[in-house]
């Protein structure tokens, strides 16, 4: 195997890699809505997230090089520069995850109610969303990358009914405080934005993957 | 004459030093106040525009300057940590240590295994080795530059019968039973189309763990491609030294980012 070839190999691999981590992120993320009173799952997250930043720079670093060094053109130019850019948008996944978890500890602290029944089916989506989205990098998969995508309008559905029943419906009980109900419900309504940006950031490395195989940029294309 | 033992290089984290190198063609002055340190197990590439010493430079390491006339050296000249100007300095000796290739391949008329055992045999008396010992060296220096499963089968056919590719491989072949520490290339791959020029720089990456390779190229593709570290030079004057990748991505100085840029040279 050339030079380049094993390099981008070795890129691909890195990338795959913190696709696993914010995999295993969004896993602990998702059992934290289950079970918001068990703070390990946020601790996890956490001490993930700081070694997604560390993986971040290190794949930013190497694309820099990879270019600098090689100059590469057509499909290997529009590997690296797509690794760049699903690096980015991977890390930003890892936030989001740190999001929920900030937000899950801000309902129970709140209210004593749990995390919205809606957001069990959502976080089913998000991950297999992430799932096949990060199967269809490994394997170059331009088809499954679209196929994914299509799941991303389920997830907004999702999103809506939320933020409708959220804004909707009277909530105050009696005796309760105004102010916690307002938390209670601003922390409902984050976490469910953030597993829709994590929907929405698995099609924009969709979206990065099609760029990657077939050379079409789909972006803003309504 | 050079040590050559794996002490040497304790003392120095270096290969090749050189401090306030100036050489003089008669009354042009080819490089000037020249301060530098080669790291071995690298390659290091010398890149700047035509004429700006990068040639003169390599040359001075083994010195074969000298065989032009009319050349004037001063400063200093480390190669392993011994100064190779030093009045006791034996020419032979550091030739063997310090190995060279030219731009074209210049294989001998002679036969491949011939070819690859003439330095060996230029330096050693005739019974210093048995057959079976400088077959062993023939299949090994062969087998390092990747050419010994082409040619194993026709050790006796003139070397001048093969590619050009194969013969530029014959002469990196052709000092490895020496076991030189330091090889110095000038422009190895010009004459090789573009896969024989892969395959070499293939061949030159594999063989830097064991040695200090120094590399002249005017191509700067290669450069990036091949060396850990660049020097650039520019009328005889070191302009900037660094790893490859700092170098071409934040050069320190505006000529180095005005040359790979390509707005001269």
């Amino acid at each position: 195997m050339k030079k380049l070839e094993q390099e981008l190999e070795n890129l691909k691999h890195r990338i795959a890699e913190m696709g696993d981590l914010v995999q295993s992120m969004v896993e602990e993320a998702v059992a934290a809505l289950s079970h918001p009173q068990e703070s390990e799952h946020h601790q996890r997250v956490l001490a993930d997230e700081e070694r997604l930043d560390q993986m971040q720079l290190e794949v930013d670093k190497e694309t820099i090089r990879l270019l600098t060094v090689y100059g590469p053109v057509a499909g290997n130019l529009r590997l690296v520069i797509t690794a760049a850019r699903i690096n980015s948008e991977l890390e930003r996944i890892g936030d989001q995850t740190v999001s929920m978890c900030n937000h899950i500890g801000l309902l129970v602290s709140q209210s004593d109610t749990p995390p919205m029944e809606q957001f069990t089916g959502m976080a089913k989506l998000v991950r297999t969303m992430l799932h096949e989205t990060l199967k269809a990098f490994r394997l170059d998969d331009a088809v499954k990358a679209r196929a994914t995508m299509a799941n991303d309008n389920l997830v907004d559905v999702i999103n809506d009914e939320v933020v409708r029943e959220l804004l909707g419906v009277d909530r105050k009980a009696p005796g309760s405080d105004p102010a916690k109900d307002v938390a209670a419900s601003v922390a409902q309504i984050m976490i469910s934005q953030s597993l829709e940006r994590i929907a929405d950031q698995a099609c924009n490395v969709c979206e990065q993957i099609i760029y990657m195989v077939e050379g079409t940029d789909i972006r803003h294309r309504g | 004459m050079i040590a050559n033992t794996a002490d040497s290089d304790t003392q120095t984290a270096y290969s090749i030093q050189t401090r306030n190198l100036d050489l003089w063609y008669g009354d042009f002055q080819a490089l000037k106040d020249v301060s530098i340190d080669v790291r071995p197990c690298l390659i290091t590439s010398l890149i700047g525009p035509s004429g700006c010493g990068k040639t003169t430079l390599l040359r001075c390491f083994n010195r074969i300057n000298e065989r032009y006339g009319n050349v004037t050296t001063t400063g200093e000249v480390k190669i392993l940590g011994r100064d190779i100007y030093d009045k006791d300095v034996s020419l032979p000796e550091l030739r063997k240590s310090v190995g060279m290739v030219f731009q074209r391949p210049n294989p001998l008329p002679i036969s491949i295994y011939r070819n690859v055992l003439f330095g060996i045999r230029t330096h050693t008396s005739r019974r210093q080795y048995t057959r079976y010992e400088y077959d062993e060296m023939v299949e090994s220096a062969l087998r390092d530059v990747q050419l010994w499963d082409e040619v194993k089968d026709r050790l006796k056919d003139k070397a001048t019968r093969l590619t050009l590719e194969q013969q530029q491989k014959l002469c990196i072949a052709r000092l490895l039973p020496l076991a030189p520490r330091v090889l110095l290339m000038d422009e190895p791959c010009s004459a090789l189309d573009a896969e024989g020029t892969e395959r070499v720089e293939t061949l030159i990456a594999e063989l830097k763990e064991r040695y200090t390779i120094l590399i002249v190229t005017h191509n700067m593709a290669q450069a990036r491609r091949v060396s850990d570290e660049c020097i650039f030079m520019l009328l005889g004057d070191i302009i900037e030294h660094g790893k490859t990748a700092e170098l071409f991505l934040n050069p320190k100085q505006e000529q180095t980012e005005m040359y790979i840029e390509g707005r001269y040279g």
